[in-house]
């Protein structure tokens, strides 16, 4: 199946092909898989959406969903 | 007090808002003059003011947003700004315009050359000089009616609610993630709303967190992250830290006067280098 994923910030290092969010998974594959597939960092990977809804790492997804993930910033001075 | 009526029925000049609407205004330095003559703060002065349907001229571009009764309870309000780097000096400076009447900044360290690029409150000319110093005498500068109190110190756990004590809302400027939960720890404790921000390179995030809320956690997780992150290597322009800075200053101002919907249990995610800018429910 196919999802579309959305990486910002140094996540964006990690898109498959430029312009290209789409990315293949297993049937069944979670978002743990994605993150896997894509190379992620995973301990960085703290705030996840699937179709705009917030999601965590076990979520299932489906053909067609939209993931964002997002690296938590931390600074500020 | 009725020399104090007196002389602000005196100074009051009528006047024409860029609506067309007629309204009583008192200039800043008639503000000033009155205060002195009466023994009064300029801020008690300007409320008496608004009390009177006279409009401080400084405020008057604020009337279409948050009006006579708005004003009024921006003056008689109390906001702590911890940590007064690119965030905090920003937050600092929106708020003193708006007219809080009282503000707490917490800050020990002194401005270096590497601020510079960011943070309005230094100068090429006070690098050195103690943050909180430089915040007192901006304050001043701006708006006389704001208060200010002080702190040059890295700000404890257990000092923290002395200092923080009496204020309407918290905010957060600060650089590291075990210094940002432990002032949500404590904003919690003693039931101050928590204003979040933080930044990366293009990157921002801003969120509110009210006493009973899960907050930080649900933005950073129930690990922390090491206080030096991949997003250390992206450094901190000066675009960022003003836009959440902005959006900092907006919950603040809704949180005060109850206006609008505000970023509780939601974290706003910004990317100014892709347009992306997404509002993620905290569950």
């Amino acid at each position: 199946m196919e999802v579309s994923v959305k990486l910002i910030s140094s996540f964006r290092k990690y898109q498959k092909r430029q312009g290209d969010d789409r990315v293949t998974l297993q049937e069944g594959g979670t978002v743990l898989d994605l993150v896997k597939e894509l190379g992620l960092p995973e301990k960085y990977v703290r705030i996840i959406t699937v179709n705009g809804k917030q999601e965590n790492l076990h979520t299932v997804l489906s053909e067609g969903d939209t993931v964002f993930v997002f690296p938590p910033a931390i600074g500020g001075g | 007090m009725n020399v104090l009526v007196n002389d602000v029925s005196r100074f009051a000049q009528q006047k024409t808002a860029p609506n067309g609407g007629k309204y009583l205004s008192l200039s800043t330095k008639a503000t000033c003059q009155i205060a002195s003559r009466n023994n009064q703060t300029v801020k008690d002065t300007e409320i008496h003011a608004l009390k009177n349907r006279v409009i401080p001229e400084r405020y008057q571009r604020n009337m279409g947003t948050v009006g006579i009764e708005g004003q009024i309870k921006l003056l008689q309000s109390q906001v702590a700004v911890v940590g007064l780097g690119g965030l905090g000096g920003t937050v600092l400076e929106l708020l003193v315009r708006f007219g809080i009447g009282r503000m707490v900044v917490i800050d020990g360290d002194a401005f270096v050359d590497s601020n510079l690029n960011r943070q309005f409150l230094s100068r090429s000319k006070n690098i050195g000089e103690p943050k909180v110093e430089a915040a007192r005498r901006r304050i001043r500068d701006v708006n006389p009616a704001t208060e200010i109190e002080i702190y040059p110190v890295v700000a404890r756990e257990e000092d923290l609610p002395e200092m923080i004590k009496g204020s309407h809302v918290v905010v957060d400027g600060l650089d590291d993630i075990q210094a940002r939960f432990c002032l949500e720890r404590v904003s919690k404790k003693m039931r101050i709303p928590f204003v979040h921000g933080a930044i990366a390179g293009f990157v921002g995030q801003v969120t509110t967190v009210f006493p009973e809320d899960k907050g930080l956690e649900l933005v950073y997780g129930p690990g922390c992250l090491s206080k030096s992150g991949v997003e250390k290597d992206f450094g901190t322009p000066c675009l960022t830290p003003t836009l959440v800075a902005t959006w900092q200053v907006s919950e603040v101002i809704k949180i005060l006067l109850e206006l609008g919907n505000t970023l509780r249990n939601r974290v706003l995610v910004v990317d100014l280098m892709e347009q992306v800018m997404e509002v993620v429910p905290l569950t």
